[in-house]
């Protein structure tokens, strides 16, 4: 009984609820309660699969020691960042803190890459920059949304 | 202390410190308030409602003073709920998202095919808090 109640009350809690899913416009509700919860999974796991593996692009700029601690540090970044979401009413400043970890590691990436593209002058290291750089933006907007989610409103 | 432990120390600095300067932006930008919206064009007075699911808000911010000085003031046409309704912050737990919710439930609950439970739950004992007991009672009563 305790603990239906419980799961009853954390689930009203979630973005799932119909309570939070009412305060989100219906055209962005499958980004909140789909797109970004399974993303922001899939980059924890990325981080934590890379974590025993190696990273050349970092490992040849910082070494391995830096690219196992950043790959635990994105799949830290990617769980909280989706338990931010998915409790965005109460914890929407853990998905900001995430994302500002998330992107800075993600320009880490960035830097390494193209350090070693040059070092090493390699072209398909420029796909992988390339690649790395089409998927930044999308984090990018969802902290500058999350800063005009924020914001204090000022009433009329 | 081997190069690689050293370089691995530096970078992770350097990746604290440049995630601390993201964050401190976007906290300091968070805290701007934000621009308020054009009216949508519908001066209709709120008194005129008395139909449908989005106006059972305005007829529940109508009736009840208290609220409508929660809400920000003088609201008396469906623009000026429209945009006061909107500038209420949804993400956050605060006094406005659980009246904004709270709304929504009612609106809801009266919308649908089965009148739904007076609510029990968090957002209605933010509102019992905060709202006077006589405008409390009166509300209940109300809206029952």
């Amino acid at each position: 009984m305790m603990a239906s109640v419980w799961v009853r009350n954390l689930y009203q809690k979630t973005v799932w609820s119909p309570l939070n899913t009412a305060t989100i416009p219906p055209r962005f509700q499958i980004i909140y309660t789909l797109v970004l919860p399974f993303k922001y999974l899939l980059i924890s796991a990325y981080g934590l699969m890379s974590a025993g593996a190696p990273i050349t692009s970092i490992d040849l700029v910082f070494g391995d020691v830096y690219g196992d601690i950043w790959s635990i540090a994105v799949a830290v970044s990617g769980l909280a960042a989706a338990l931010g979401v998915m409790f965005y009413s109460r914890f929407i400043a853990l998905e900001q803190w995430a994302l500002a970890f998330m992107i800075t590691l993600m320009l880490a990436y960035v830097g390494c890459i193209a350090t070693a593209a040059i070092v090493q002058a390699e072209s398909f290291r420029f796909l992988s920059l390339m690649l790395v750089l089409i998927f930044i933006p999308m984090p990018l907007w969802r902290l500058l949304d999350i800063v005009r989610e924020l914001r204090p409103a000022r009433h009329v | 202390m081997s190069d690689e432990i050293i370089k691995a120390i530096i970078a992770s600095l350097g990746t604290v410190t440049v995630a601390a300067i993201v964050l401190v932006g976007t906290f300091i930008s968070s805290q701007k308030p934000s621009k308020s919206k054009p009216p949508t064009g519908d001066t209709r007075p709120l008194a005129e409602f008395n139909g449908t699911q989005n106006e059972f808000m305005a007829l529940v911010i109508r009736d009840n003073t208290d609220l409508r000085e929660q809400l920000g003031g003088q609201i008396d046409t469906l623009d000026e709920l429209k945009r006061t309704v909107d500038s209420i912050k949804t993400h956050q737990e605060t006094f406005m998202g659980a009246v904004r919710r709270y709304l929504m439930k009612l609106a809801t609950a009266w919308a649908g095919p089965t009148p739904m439970p007076w609510p029990d739950d968090a957002d209605f004992h933010i509102l019992e808090e905060t709202l006077p007991a006589g405008r409390r009672m009166t509300i209940n009563e109300e809206n029952k």
